[in-house]
């Protein structure tokens, strides 16, 4: 006897559902859980090693008094401005350098995605031996300016958010490669034509390529704002935040706060702000991109 | 085969895998207590040490797991151990043994996550009259014993005396007061040509990991109350404190520019190589603990050093004042295996185990009673001096407050901005209090929410 159809599917799909069960169980477990019940530490004053106890918004309310979280939102806030316009303008830069094909491209190719492959702790600490020692690659290259020192890289509260963009922007390779990609899809028959209406190289790149490209450039600039809002390691090994707060970030208090302080629901209620802020940009960036972004999925 | 003859096999192949992944789990999942080639009740002890520190350590618990035939005791490295001690005992899944720091003292007591060891009083016989006065306020919270002693230091001014020969100072005789320091200071400070510092003679915050001890120096303290009561409170904004730091600021940092300093202090390397400040001879004085004999060994061999008291505001020579540190041992609440746990830490307090471990770590011991052997072959030259500091009434040590972590984090910062220069120690300070007396009256009323349901208040 035939089964029916309806029957066959309900049944393909509690197979499929008992093949996914356990990365379904890990996700429970491990992800969706812990982010409600951060939720609801969030509104306790819990300490770790004693028992939760309810405090309702107080969590949220001493934030706003926090001088050092608002201290650690400017920080992360700067840091943020600075590194993802320059990460996007360096990696169009460079993706537009490397696209086209030509004699040891594959090789800069190699060289500029290199860097992200290695270890952020492992990168980290070759930028610390780079900033400190006198003799390091780096501050001989500076001290061929003429009339410049080594300058104050980690001291100096400027220098150190600027040492911090200046690490950031080491992984460069990984929006090289994805603008690199787009910019080989774009068609080269755009091209054909605005080079026969006389348009210049520079011309075909802001008027075609740029459009082109634009959705990817979204993605990485919101991929963008959700990693400078959550970075961590790098400052955490080089500045531990130092000097005078300066290279603070927001992650680096939130686990001070939850694994130095013992403060989880205090941590609990800044990583709840923390996704409400990256939410938002990520929203006010989607709309202030319409219009600016071209439609055509590549 | 029919199609719902492919489906049954699918369906049981997809609970065969569940079922596997159920059986791995209960096979391989938890551990058990005991050791199943002989029996023995496993002890697991987790350490912060790394390299040869713990290395010293390991052979302890080799001669411990050899000494009898029921426990054996498993010793693991535990990067980041504060952070993963607090959470495993939030889990109820802790090791049976913690080798933490002392301000874990109050913290884990404070909010039962400790066993209480009166055992080692009652069945091993270590009353507080075992250990040196000082070190008996890291060993008992509230009246009861709750850690016991891994090892112990005290800090010393350690200075290169090939500095002080180029300098034209006597190398006998290094600095007592804060004015001599600030003398010596300038007297070892080399610049090149082009105005940089080559060498400097002492920066407060070289190393930086004791910023709080300034004040005691300077016959002030950043807590009000004894620091070996969980009471208390921050004191560090405070007109005599704040007076202090701006002494040292006019010494140590003015006459040589904060900017300077600055620049200078961020070529120094890490504490444990060749490129720290002092063994690489661009730093004359550092405030240091005992446990530098063995950097300098594996680092610096020839070095020509020295080591004395710190300089104080007023000199007592009978009366050495210095910061005085511990490494504990803690037996966390819930663990698989206290008694034993209780044996293995008990073991370490005997006067061989402790005396191996503290001339491995070129530390001192912390028993009233040493054996001959051990100061006559210990390898640092100074340690007698370590000692006798400790042994003085001029030893300090940290507040053992279950909020110091926060305290210290904010007095960091704070000294920090002062000696580079970019505040007053008076605004600094006024922060720094101001954010702790906020931890503090949360402390308190804690405390007095768990009073009211019966607990420790």
């Amino acid at each position: 006897m035939r089964r029916r159809s309806s029957d066959r599917a309900r049944d393909g799909a509690a197979v499929g559902l008992l093949w996914i069960s356990p990365w379904l169980v890990g996700f429970g477990l491990f992800m969706l859980l812990p982010i409600l019940v951060s939720l609801w530490y969030s509104l306790t004053d819990y300490e770790l090693l004693s028992p939760a106890e309810f405090v309702g918004l107080a969590n949220y309310t001493d934030l706003a008094g926090d001088a050092v979280f608002w201290k650690t939102i400017r920080n992360t806030a700067i840091y943020a401005s600075l590194w993802i316009p320059l990460q996007t303008v360096i990696a169009l830069v460079v993706a537009a350098w490397l696209a086209p094909p030509g004699r040891l491209v594959g090789v800069f190719r190699t060289a500029i995605f290199l860097p992200s492959l290695v270890p952020i702790v492992a990168a980290s600490l070759v930028w610390l031996w780079m900033f400190r020692d006198r003799q390091s690659p780096l501050n001989a290259a500076v001290a061929l300016i003429p009339g410049a020192g080594a300058p104050p890289w980690l001291t100096d509260e400027t220098w150190a958010m600027a040492s911090m963009v200046l690490v950031g922007l080491w992984a460069v390779g990984q929006p090289v490669v994805i603008y690199m990609t787009a910019m080989q899809d774009v068609p080269e028959t755009l091209y054909e034509a605005a080079q026969l209406d006389g348009m210049g190289k520079l011309g075909c790149f802001w008027h075609i390529t740029l459009p082109m490209i634009s959705p990817l450039i979204l993605f990485n600039v919101i991929i963008g704002i959700i990693t400078a809002w959550q970075v961590f390691a790098q400052p955490y090994i080089i500045t531990e935040g130092e000097p005078n707060r300066a290279t603070y970030f927001y992650t680096m208090y939130l686990y001070d706060v939850a694994f130095q302080f013992r403060r989880m629901g205090y941590a609990s209620a800044m990583a709840w702000v923390q996704l409400l802020i990256i939410l938002s940009l990520t929203a006010a960036v989607l709309a202030g991109s319409r219009g600016l972004v071209h439609e055509r999925s590549l | 085969m029919s199609e719902s003859d492919e489906m049954s096999l699918t369906r049981r192949a997809a609970l065969g895998t569940v079922a596997a992944a159920a059986a791995g789990f209960a096979l391989f999942g938890p551990r058990p207590l005991r050791d199943p080639r002989d029996g023995r009740t496993l002890v697991t002890y987790w350490e912060k040490w790394t390299g040869y520190e713990a290395d010293a350590m390991r052979a302890t618990v080799r001669a411990f797991n050899e000494s009898q035939d029921r426990i054996r005791v498993r010793f693991l490295t535990v990067d980041r151990l504060d952070q993963k001690a607090k959470i495993a005992i939030a889990a109820h899944d802790p090791p049976d043994v913690l080798g933490v720091w002392t301000h874990n003292l109050a913290e884990y007591s404070e909010s039962g996550s400790a066993e209480p060891l009166d055992d080692l009083i009652d069945t091993y016989g270590l009353g507080d009259s075992a250990y040196l006065p000082a070190f008996r306020d890291f060993v008992n919270y509230r009246g009861r014993r709750m850690a016991a002693l891994a090892s112990v230091s005290s800090c010393l001014l350690y200075y290169n005396r090939q500095a002080f020969a180029e300098a034209g100072l006597d190398p006998d005789r290094p600095p007592r007061t804060f004015d001599e320091l600030a003398e010596f200071a300038r007297k070892l400070t080399v610049e090149s040509p082009d105005g940089e510092l080559e060498r400097i003679g002492m920066h407060p915050l070289e190393p930086p990991w004791w910023p709080w001890s300034w004040a005691h120096y300077g016959g002030e303290s950043v807590w009000s109350g004894p620091a070996d009561r969980s009471g208390g409170r921050p004191r560090i904004a405070d007109d005599a404190v704040v007076g202090v730091y701006d002494r040292l600021y006019r010494l140590l940092i003015e006459p040589h520019g904060a900017d300077r300093l600055n620049r200078f202090l961020q070529g120094n390397g890490p504490y444990n190589s060749t490129d720290n400040g002092f063994l690489s001879g661009r730093v004359a004085m550092v405030m240091q603990g005992a446990f530098l004999a063995n950097v300098i060994d594996r680092h610096a061999p020839n070095l020509d050093y020295g080591a004395a008291a710190m300089p104080v505001d007023e000199y007592t020579p009978d009366r050495p004042r210095g910061a005085i540190e511990a490494d504990l041992l803690m037996i966390p609440k819930g663990c698989r295996s206290p008694e034993a746990a209780m044996e293995f830490v008990a073991f370490t307090q005997r006067r061989g185990p402790m005396e191996s471990l503290a001339l491995a770590h070129r530390k001192f011991s912390p028993l009233t009673e040493v054996s001959t052997a051990f100061a006559e072959e210990h390898p640092n030259p100074f340690i007698d001096d370590h000692r006798a500091v400790a042994s003085g009434p001029g030893a300090f040590h940290i507040p053992l407050s279950p909020i110091w972590t926060e305290y210290r984090a904010e007095l960091n910062v704070a000294v920090n901005r002062v000696m580079s220069g970019r505040s007053t120690a008076r605004d600094a300070f006024a922060l720094a209090q101001s954010r702790t007396e906020l931890r503090v009256e949360h402390l308190e009323r804690k405390r007095r929410v768990r009073a009211s349901r019966g607990g420790i208040g």
